[in-house]
């Protein structure tokens, strides 16, 4: 049977999203970046990477079919020692522009002696607590049990 | 003293110019309840009769019947209402007045189309079942059809699809959209009228922005039978 209405979402809410980076970089290579939002996404987008000498990298990060999520691969090689900023601006399917997101990530620049403090103070927390620790180069895992 | 005479006065004359209209002359009635607007001339109506008859509902009024002779004088007044029948169809209803000693009027007549039909719509989907404010974005265009010429037409948002057309909130044009209402004679047969949706116009008939915004359009025939 015919209808003689029509439904129109009308949407006015910029997407958010999480950002899914290291935030330390040991060996300088390549490293999968994700941008994780809460909606459905255009193609268009702003992402680039300030490095510690203040130059700017532009990329086209990959829709991927789910609609909601950016992905990049992105090679750090010729990136300076020091911190570098991750910015993102994302569009929705309706061109709503979200805010300007940022994450930092430290660049080949680990001081390993301190790293190496910090997992040894994870491992004695682990012991005390008896929690378990999953280690992975950068990114750490606390599960509680 | 008394009178060694008497006067009678001797009428011979009827109401003058009697006249019926139903609902105040229209060409059209939507309900079967009508108001009849009847008159005279005579300045003095007082104890005047009439009699109504025609393509009544007969259970409505005893005195109100389908023939003439079936119906009964009954007092004098202005205005009337009566039940036409249910078919849909051209009704005639008849009258005639008599003065207080029985002059009888002409009869007169006035007929009315009885047309409870309401006209049916349908919308096309629209191209962009979601939109925003954002230049590019924001427009949503769909067509719709009625299957009879109507005369008026409202695009609203409405709380649901079974909403009628004396709910809801018009769609304006203040932002860009196109074709959300219009007086006039339209014949959608041969081309569906377009409508365009802006996300700002329909940001202020919802009262903000909204997941599936029922928007639907109503019609209103010649008859005055607005679209369910």
């Amino acid at each position: 049977m015919a209808q003689s209405w029509v439904n129109i979402t009308l949407d006015t809410s910029p997407p958010t999203v999480i950002i899914h980076a290291p935030t330390i970089i040991i060996e300088k290579n390549y490293e999968y970046i994700t941008i994780e939002a809460n909606e459905n996404l255009d193609i268009r987008q702003e992402v680039y990477i300030v490095d510690s000498l203040n130059k700017r990298h532009d990329y086209t990060f990959a829709l991927e079919p789910d609609k909601k999520t950016l992905f990049g691969n992105v090679s750090f090689q010729d990136y300076p020692n020091g911190m570098a900023t991750l910015f993102v601006i994302v569009y929705d399917e309706v061109w709503n522009k979200s805010m300007l997101y940022r994450k930092s990530i430290n660049v080949g620049n680990v001081d390993t002696e301190n790293f190496e403090n910090v997992k040894l103070n994870l491992e004695i927390f682990q012991k005390e607590y008896e929690v378990l620790l999953n280690e992975k180069i950068a990114d750490i895992t606390v599960t509680l049990n | 003293m008394a009178n060694n005479y008497v006067t009678i006065t001797l009428d011979t004359t009827a109401p003058a110019n009697p006249s019926v209209l139903i609902d105040g002359g229209s060409q059209y009635a939507t309900d079967t309840l009508v108001d009849l607007t009847i008159g005279t001339d005579d300045v003095n109506t007082t104890e005047y009769q009439m009699k109504i008859w025609g393509s009544v509902d007969t259970t409505f009024d005893v005195n109100v019947q389908g023939t003439e002779e079936a119906s009964s004088w009954i007092t004098y007044t202005t205005g009337k209402q009566i039940r036409i029948s249910e078919v849909e169809e051209q009704k005639t209803i008849s009258i005639k007045i008599r003065d207080e000693v029985f002059n009888e009027s002409a009869i007169v007549s006035d007929t009315i189309i009885y047309d409870a039909t309401k006209p049916q719509v349908t919308v096309n989907a629209p191209d962009k079942p979601k939109i925003s404010k954002i230049t590019g974005r924001n427009v949503s265009n769909f067509s719709f059809t009625a299957d009879v010429p109507f005369e008026e037409y409202l695009v609203k948002v409405v709380n649901s699809a079974g909403a009628t057309n004396d709910l809801g909130t018009q769609i304006l044009t203040t932002n860009g959209s196109v074709n959300t209402g219009g007086t006039g004679t339209f014949d959608t047969s041969t081309a569906p009228i377009q409508v365009t949706i802006n996300g700002t116009d329909l940001e202020v008939a919802n009262g903000g922005s909204g997941d599936n915004i029922v928007i639907k359009v109503f019609v209103r025939d010649v008859a005055g039978n607005w679209s369910a």
